[in-house]
């Protein structure tokens, strides 16, 4: 399929308000042309309102944004070029998927009378457009495989088939850049899976600059060239989603990227159960030596391990057993730390559930070098169980 | 319980629910209905003992009698003007008025009070208005350099300013409903449309606005045809069908076939042709209508 060749994308300093209160603050990202960039944050993090900003659909109140090297800060969302997929994917709900598809070429490339269905064929040259349009409605259909239903009515069709009705509309116009927000949302878990497998070979097949706002973390490392991570309006990390999960740039992302749960323990607390040396000499997380951390350290639930009180081993801190998760080839164990209460949750092969009977008691062990240690975090924890 | 009988069961309960619906639907339509079209079949006067049947004479009647034809031009020409101006003009107000920002909640109240006053005070209100010699009216044509009207005893005036009432009082009764119809409009197609280069004015109107005002549209077209056949009050309290009958319509002739001359029988008669006609119109317009808006 032909294609305008990608276009990069770049913002400085875009700053949007919604009367006092500041929905994005001074975001600035660069996305060359072709890569596909997943904008990932919890609800009301300004993540849609970045991607809307971008589209025109939100003024921005200082800043720029600059597509190809050219401003479009003030321009029109019709004249950007820009491709954009809603979540509810919006589309016109008295019109085929066919007229859906075609909607954005006949407003752009026909004029109001030759629009008309009964007058249409009147005005000069507009025959010969409506054919290119339907050839290009072919075209599209054809790369989305979604030929079939291309005369019903969009309520007539799957929510899968919707999402690809509206994925056509927004590649037919051939845009510098691909904007979704949040596309998969409104789909069931199986083919959420399948479509953001064939969402992201699309995107190769077509080399649309793409951006794709989603809260789903496992999506985003999943599809994405780069992750950029949102809080509070502003962009905490950017990376690719290897970067993002070694080095999460500090204790909040981290627990954001950490499904289901990310253990944080502050260093003293680990300090008391394990002591600080072993006979081979002093226990060091990451190279920085446990004895003068301070701060919290953080280890994810699949570099954890518990084993039983009973059997030999380094000392460490003591947990007790709540319950038990099946999650298919392993499970999580959810738990209490004795010393204070907190939660903690250890993933183990299925096979061990039977091991973990709730209020089972346990020594948590953990890879010295996945845990992350974030010695400025101060101990925000909520987990701790009331006593 | 099988299931069986859990279905009896609901259904007796869904009988029993429907009931008093079903109860007010036959005492105030249906049994009334079934009786004028019982003496539209008789020659029943009002205060009388007796009638006899006479069968389709009241109907033939009615073809005949020049002052019914009149009254009959008459409402047509005032359907066919006011509910069209009613219709597209209360939906220009309403997107006028939705664009509006801190004016529009004003301009809201000012459209629809007229719907919130009983229409037989709010004519004799017009009757000041608009009386020959010191109504605001006639003030106001005055200060502009116009010549006085008289706008209600003026044959070729009388009806072209029922048909003004008319529309006053329909415009914000069916702005109100548009503006109710345009709120519920998915905000994220006109974001759709400003994307797919239908950003403003007659593009965003066709792709969006207009369809999706559609069942809306159909409701108001029903609801204003309906209240334009029944055009009474004003008449009753503006003009009693004069000057020489330049204002007669069906309904307030009817009451004066029944009322005024007891003839119960032809207003019978007439009241059933105007009902059946109505009903034609609204049905037709909803079966085809409805099938367009809710389709796929």
């Amino acid at each position: 399929m032909p294609i305008t060749p990608a276009e990069s994308l770049e913002l400085r300093n875009l700053t949007v308000h919604y009367g006092a209160s500041c929905a994005l603050d001074a975001v600035s990202l660069f996305v060359e042309p072709g890569e596909f960039v997943s904008i990932l944050g919890p609800s009301g993090c300004g993540k849609s309102t970045l991607l809307r900003a971008i589209a025109g659909l939100e003024r921005a109140s200082a800043g720029a944004v600059m597509i190809g090297g050219a401003e479009v800060t003030d321009n029109a969302p019709k004249v950007r070029g820009v491709a954009f997929v809603f979540q509810s994917y919006a589309l016109y709900p008295h019109m085929t998927c066919r007229q859906n598809i075609a909607a954005p070429l006949e407003m752009t490339q026909l004029s109001s009378a030759a629009r008309l269905r009964a007058l249409g064929w009147l005005v000069p040259g507009a025959r010969a457009t409506k054919e290119k349009i339907a050839e290009k409605v072919m075209q599209t259909a054809h790369l989305l495989q979604i030929e079939p239903i291309l005369d019903r009515f969009p309520s007539a069709v799957s929510g899968g088939q919707q999402q690809r009705v509206a994925l056509a509309r927004a590649l037919i116009r051939e845009p510098k850049l691909f904007l979704l927000d949040e596309p998969l949302a409104n789909l069931d878990a199986a083919l959420r899976h399948q479509t953001r497998f064939e969402l992201r070979a699309l995107q190769k097949r077509v080399g649309a600059t793409t951006l794709f706002v989603t809260h789903d973390q496992a999506e985003a490392m999943a599809m994405s060239d780069r992750v950029v991570v949102m809080f509070g309006g502003r962009i905490r990390q950017i990376g690719t989603p290897d970067e993002l999960y070694r080095a999460p740039v500090d204790l909040e992302v981290a627990q954001f990227l950490s499904q289901p749960h990310l253990n944080v323990i502050p260093a003293h607390v680990l300090r008391q159960a394990a002591g600080d040396r072993t006979g081979a000499g002093s226990i060091e997380i990451q190279g920085k030596p446990l004895g003068e951390l301070s701060g919290v350290v953080a280890i994810r639930p699949e570099h954890a391990a518990i084993r039983p009180v009973t059997r030999p081993g380094l000392p460490g801190p003591l947990i007790t057993v709540e319950m038990i998760e099946h999650g298919g080839v392993s499970a999580y164990v959810y738990a209490r730390l004795d010393a204070d209460g907190r939660k903690i949750v250890v993933r183990v092969s299925s096979d061990e559930i039977p091991n973990w009977e709730p209020g089972s008691k346990a020594i948590l062990e953990f890879s010295l070098n996945a845990a992350h240690v974030f010695e400025d975090a101060s101990d925000t924890d909520q987990t701790r169980a009331v006593a | 319980m099988t299931n069986k009988a859990t279905h009896r069961q609901n259904s007796v309960f869904g009988v029993i629910l429907s009931m008093p619906a079903a109860l007010l639907l036959l005492v105030l339509l249906i049994v009334p209905s079934t009786l004028v079209l019982a003496l539209s079949f008789t020659d029943y006067q009002f205060g009388m003992d007796s009638f006899d049947w006479v069968g389709l004479r009241n109907y033939a009647a009615l073809t005949d009698l020049s002052g019914i034809r009149n009254s009959i031009a008459n409402t047509v020409i005032y359907v066919l003007i006011v509910t069209p101006i009613s219709i597209f003009g209360a939906l220009w107000l309403a997107i006028l008025i939705e664009r509006q920002g801190s004016l529009g909640g004003l301009f809201r109240t000012v459209f629809f009070l007229p719907v919130t006053a009983t229409l037989v005070a709010m004519a004799a209100a017009w009757e000041v208005v608009l009386h020959p010699n010191f109504g605001i009216a006639n003030v106001l044509l005055d200060v502009i350099g116009v010549e006085k009207q008289r706008f209600l005893s003026d044959p070729n005036l009388a009806l072209p300013t029922l048909m003004g009432i008319g529309l006053w009082r329909n415009l914000g009764y069916n702005m109100l409903l548009f503006l109710a119809g345009l709120a519920t409009i998915d905000r994220t197609l006109y974001e759709a449309a400003a994307l797919d280069g239908a950003d403003a004015g007659w593009r965003r109107f066709t792709l969006v606005t207009w369809p999706m005002l559609a069942p809306i549209t159909l409701f108001v077209a029903v609801i204003t045809l309906i209240r334009s056949f029944s055009e009474f009050e004003t008449i009753a309290v503006l003009t009693l069908g004069g000057p020489n009958g330049a204002t007669e319509m069906i309904l307030y002739t009817i009451y004066q076939e029944a009322f005024r001359f007891f003839d119960i029988g032809k207003a019978s008669a007439l009241a059933v042709v105007f009902l059946a006609t109505v009903a034609a119109i609204s049905i037709v317009k909803l079966r085809f209508f409805d099938r367009r808006i809710h389709r796929g």
